[in-house]
């Protein structure tokens, strides 16, 4: 028999720590469905996503079964829309999208993400119409999530792009006005986008992607918590040293429940097997959230001086422990920290030990930006450009992934709530500091930084 | 020409016991072939298969394992071995961990164990642990079939309620997955269960 202590700490991770698999992310590349004909690309989306993820539930939750980890979201992940379905206008985009949520809803997957857009160094005409079509297209479908790549650490800042998506967030608000402005929570603005992100809102099938793939989104916040707790119980007053080593062997063992997942599941749809995300994706459920890790650690007030050393201690531990134990790691891999979605961290923004400029310097030691956090819904679209083009100067100067999924919510000011309810949470609206408008508005391109030229 | 016997044996826990059965299972002329002994609670026992010559009674082994050395007392039980197993899998189901925890109280294992029989499925191994009133159980199983499995898992919640334990199934290749540094691929390779 294996060893007693091995079996009942693996039987805990399920029973009492919330392990789970987080997401299991079939991508799908869709450039062969362009067409000129609207209705007919709408058809052979549907007939390409039906054919390679039909099965993808049911087969999913057959591994689920047998092995008892429990996959919390079925997620599709298509070619960015703006590079097949060029040629459409608006009109012709939006019906893409709801034949996305359409299919989306027939095979039984939570969201479809890839409805974006690259355009960290120019856009295209098809750019142009997607980012305008995003209000449309996401306040009318319920399951399909966008994103925009507007920065890379080798095409510089597209400040442009970044004031027409800030338009375009703000008008999706609008029309979302009702949910809080929801609508925003599945629009993502990226710097340095990975192609194979299974997380959403921000998946998406990039370039150099195979034609189909699954790739695998673990969780384990309550799992890493919770190691930490018994390291305290154990030792009284663990050192820092102690505390990365026991988040790096955790980690390890929730990445190896991912892998084992995402293996078996690649094998019965014959489909190859992607990449391992790492990061820690938090829910509101109390036992589930990066904060507590932090708190864990002794950060008693999360956004106190010391919690941007505490999740970089994390953050780098989590990769150490997730990289030995994938055989090809990828995605976002970090911690995330999404204000809403982590009750311990909207908490701490409501008492206001946790602001946006602490969130935003978190940000620059993790993934993946400032993440499902609530701003005035009066806030300008110059004001959120100014927000977003601050994430991204992160990103593309230290050659990682930062992305912003900001919610203006309309009528709402600083302090008060906003309540999207179930993974997605409540936070409280937090306040912005107006003041960099005239250089946004000076447009243009922040040109790329000089430790671009690498050849 | 050899024979192949299995033999258990039962003592008091003290050093020197394993010698002294080898030690006779050789001077019978025989080898001992596989070899499996616990302790618990101060008390030793074994079970061990071993090649003797076609010819030796089991009574004869029984007499000259526990006359070797009396003051042991050793209780030996010999029989020919069968190399055809009773329990044989339908299918390549994969092995699991049942693990039951909860307050105890006399029967529960009767209990469990009866519901598993009943299942068709075989326990492989079994190791409890008391812990004041909380019991701790973990069964290593294999179902007959992999359906039996499924089976299995969907009756876990109302056999935990009837019984007032928490009861979980995990898969052998989660455990491995968490303990073991062997690559993934391996493992998924091994188990070809639809």
């Amino acid at each position: 028999m294996m060893r007693i202590e091995d079996i009942l700490m693996t039987l805990r991770m399920f029973q009492d720590e919330n392990c789970d698999v987080r997401t299991v992310t079939l991508g799908i590349n869709l450039m062969d469905c362009a067409d000129g004909d609207v209705a007919a690309c709408c058809r052979k989306v549907q007939d390409k996503i039906r054919r390679l993820a039909g099965h993808l539930v049911t087969e999913g939750e057959a591994i689920s079964s047998r092995y008892g980890i429990p996959i919390v979201n079925y997620r599709i992940a298509v070619t960015p829309v703006a590079w097949w379905a060029a040629g459409h206008d608006e009109d012709g985009l939006v019906r893409i999208a709801r034949a996305l949520d359409q299919i989306a809803v027939e095979i039984g997957v939570d969201f479809v993400g890839g409805f974006s857009a690259l355009v960290e160094k120019g856009a295209t005409e098809a750019d142009r119409r997607l980012i305008a079509a995003l209000p449309e297209a996401l306040g009318s479908t319920a399951k399909v999530c966008g994103s925009v790549n507007v920065a890379s650490s080798r095409a510089g800042i597209n400040m442009d792009a970044i004031l027409a998506v800030s338009r375009s967030i703000l008008e999706l608000a609008r029309r979302t006005a009702n949910a809080d402005g929801f609508g925003c929570a599945k629009l993502v603005i990226f710097a340095n986008v990975p192609d194979d992100n299974p997380f959403m809102a921000g998946a998406l099938h990039g370039a150099g992607e195979p034609e189909c793939v699954v790739n695998v989104g673990v969780s384990g916040p309550g799992v890493v918590k919770r190691a930490v707790e018994r390291l305290r119980e154990r030792t009284g007053q663990p050192s820092l040293d102690e505390i990365a080593e026991e988040i790096k062997c955790t980690a390890y063992r929730v990445t190896r429940i991912g892998e084992l997942i995402g293996t078996a599941l690649a094998q019965r749809l014959g489909i190859p097997f992607g990449i391992v995300d790492l990061s820690l994706a938090p829910t509101p459920q109390i036992g589930d959230s990066v904060g507590e890790i932090l708190q864990a650690m002794g950060i008693e007030r999360v956004g106190a001086a010391g919690s941007t050393a505490a999740l970089a201690l994390l953050t780098d531990a989590v990769k150490k422990g997730g990289a030995f134990a994938s055989s090809s790691v990828g995605g976002l891999s970090g911690a995330f920290i999404p204000v809403s979605e982590d009750t311990v961290l909207a908490q701490a923004a409501a008492r206001g030990d946790l602001s946006i400029e602490k969130l935003e310097a978190m940000t620059s030691i993790c993934s993946v930006g400032l993440d499902m956090v609530c701003i005035p819904g009066d806030t300008t679209a110059e004001t959120l450009a100014a927000l977003i083009a601050d994430e991204c100067a992160i990103g593309v100067m230290n050659h990682k992934t930062t992305a912003c999924r900001l919610i203006p919510v309309p009528g709402k000011g600083s302090g008060e709530i906003a309540v999207f309810g179930g993974l997605f949470g409540e936070a409280p609206v937090m306040p912005v500091r107006a003041g960099g408008e005239d250089f946004i508005r000076c447009g243009g391109r922040i040109p790329a930084p000089i430790h671009a030229l690498r050849n | 020409m050899t024979a192949e016997f299995i033999i258990a044996v039962t003592a008091k826990d003290q050093p020197g016991i394993i010698a002294t059965i080898t030690e006779a299972v050789f001077e019978l002329g025989g080898n001992v072939t596989e070899l499996s002994q616990t302790v618990m609670s101060g008390y030793f026992t074994l079970i061990l298969r071993a090649d003797l010559p076609a010819h030796t009674d089991p009574a004869t082994i029984k007499r000259r394992i526990e006359g070797a050395r009396p003051e042991l007392g050793l209780a030996v039980h010999v029989r020919p071995y069968e190399s055809q197993p009773l329990f044989v899998p339908e299918e390549h189901t994969g092995v699991y961990f049942l693990t039951v925890q909860g307050p105890d109280r006399p029967g529960l294992i009767a209990e469990i164990t009866t519901f598993l029989a009943a299942h068709q499925i075989n326990i492989e191994d079994l190791y409890t642990r008391s812990e004041g009133d909380t019991i701790t159980m973990i069964f290593q199983i294999q179902p007959r079939t992999c359906q039996g499995a499924v089976q299995l898992r969907q009756h876990l919640a109302p056999l935990g309620k009837k019984l007032g334990v928490a009861v979980h199934l995990l898969h052998q290749d989660i455990l491995r997955a968490t303990s073991e540094v062997g690559a993934i691929r391996r493992l998924v390779r091994g188990g070809t269960c639809p």
